[in-house]
């Protein structure tokens, strides 16, 4: 009984050792729409991501109201007409690494992430590209994407076409800590 | 024996359970915070719905110009076929710019033909309604008028009795993204009103007006929407009065945005724009056909 006790000790131990979170604590997603009538960027810092080296896992949720314009008609057009945050208020991004690296190393990996990208609720799947970087106890997340905005249906009005890029390139960047125990 | 297995059970319990913990911690960390509470943005498209002012704002260091026209009586006795239904006349215009001080906080002035009247008016978001929290929007908006035009017959004995006010509370609710509504409590005050009685029920107009609005807008898609809008007043001498007729002002329309434009089009019998001049003074009724085409540009600059 006492053997079953210990084993058992140590087999959970060791799955809360291997199944520790990572958490962010800073992040900042920024997206630009480039076409020669207008420039548009626009930047949140309240982005979450979530990391788990030993299952391979990358989560990320954005709300898609925490995204600020340089001008808040843009802002309001964005949540209103095109991402149309009240229906669908959160981007989000689930995804495995692949690949063969153990990432639960310290060290810095060219990782290829594959999953789902939802935006304007709509899923596809999607394999970004980044950098993974583990050292100091600390994850570092960079990652550089294209949207393709027909992909996840959101629709330009005619007039507004000249100004937005049907291809909206993303920049993202992650530092995550250990989860803390609630 | 029995020992061991229920070692065994509770076992696999623990371990199950600190394993559907572990397989939550990365799920769980979203759900933080996932209910707090966000701005309910674009409950209307802009600051004005026909006549009546919306709970928006301009933004903050914007801009909003605007142009507010009103064509003559599609129909009765100074419409038909001879001012091409109205179209030959302007009943009224006005012009007006309205800056955002702050996101909460607007100043604006606007001038009409009608009596000439200019105005300057504040307008201020008390509460904004909150996704998951208040349910509405609260704002306060005030105006003064002055009529500057030619002293006809002494109608203005002295510089305070071209001026009137306007108070109001607007209270509105985005229900979905399709559906606005909202509810305007309206005081009107006038320095100067006529000495006409009501020969229906002998009561004299006052200076003191109080008028209820309703408001509404139904998106058809993102860019194009149906909106209305509804003035009650409360007053005995508006009530059959066949000397200075009046009929509740409502307003029908059909809005269009194309980027940092939004058009208006509308039907309202109020010839009057702002509230000081429509809400006593509207005297062309829906049903004699006194009904006007109007339209209403709107500029939004540096937002």
């Amino acid at each position: 009984m006492k053997k079953f006790i210990l084993l058992f000790i140590a087999l959970s131990t060791g799955l809360i050792i291997n199944a520790q979170v990572y958490t962010s604590t800073s992040s900042d997603v920024s997206f630009d729409s480039k076409t020669p009538m207008e420039d548009i960027y626009a930047q949140t810092k309240k982005a979450k991501a979530a990391v788990s080296l030993s299952k391979r896992r990358i989560m990320v949720k954005i709300k898609m109201i925490s995204f600020k314009f340089e001008k808040p008609l843009m802002e309001e057009h964005f949540n209103e007409k095109y991402v149309e945050t009240e229906k669908y208020p959160d981007a989000k991004f689930d995804g495995l690494i692949q690949g063969e690296a153990d990432v639960t190393k310290d060290g810095t990996y060219q990782v290829k992430v594959k999953g789902i990208l939802e935006i304007h609720g709509v899923k596809q799947e999607r394999t970004l590209e980044g950098t993974l970087t583990v050292a100091d106890g600390l994850v570092d997340l960079k990652t550089n994407f294209s949207v393709v905005l027909k992909d996840h249906k959101i629709k330009v009005p005619k007039v507004v076409l000249k100004n937005i890029a049907e291809t909206i390139n993303v920049k993202a960047h992650f530092v995550c800590a250990p989860r803390k125990k609630q | 024996m029995v020992f061991l297995k229920k070692g065994f059970l509770l076992a696999a319990c623990v371990s199950c359970t600190v394993l559907s913990a572990q397989e939550d911690g990365m799920a769980s960390f979203f759900e933080e915070e996932a209910d707090q509470s966000t701005k309910v943005i674009a409950t209307f498209k802009s600051t004005h719905l026909i006549n009546a002012e919306t709970n928006e704002t301009v933004k903050k260091k914007s801009l909003d110009f605007r142009i507010t026209h009103r064509f003559g009586d599609i129909a009765g006795d100074g419409g038909g076929g001879h001012t091409l239904w109205g179209l030959d006349n302007a009943s009224n215009i006005r012009f007006s710019f309205d800056y955002g001080i702050t996101d909460k906080l607007t100043i604006g002035v606007g001038r009409s033909k009608e009596n000439e009247h200019i105005d300057a008016s504040v307008k201020y978001k008390v509460m904004e309604q909150m996704k998951g929290g208040f349910p509405m929007s609260i704002v306060v908006f005030a105006n003064t008028g002055i009529i500057p035009r030619k002293n006809i017959g002494e109608q203005f004995p002295s510089f305070t009795s071209r001026l009137s006010y306007s108070y109001q509370a607007i209270f509105t609710k985005k229900i979905n993204w399709r559906a606005s509504i909202g509810l305007l409590p309206t005081f009107v005050h006038r320095n100067r009103v006529s000495n006409d009685i009501n020969a229906a029920n002998g009561s004299q107009d006052q200076n003191d007006l109080f008028s209820m609005a309703a408001i509404g807008r139904f998106k058809i898609t993102q860019s194009l929407g149906i909106i209305a809008e509804y003035f009650y007043t409360f007053s005995e001498f508006r009530r059959n009065n066949t000397l200075n007729p009046y009929y509740m002002p409502l307003g029908v329309g059909v809005e269009i945005e194309t980027g940092g434009h939004v058009f208006q089009v509308n039907f309202t019998n109020a010839s009057g724009i702002i509230y000081n001049d429509f809400i006593p003074n509207s005297a062309d009724s829906w049903d004699s056909g006194a009904f006007k085409i109007g339209f209403t540009i709107s500029r939004v600059f540096g937002g």
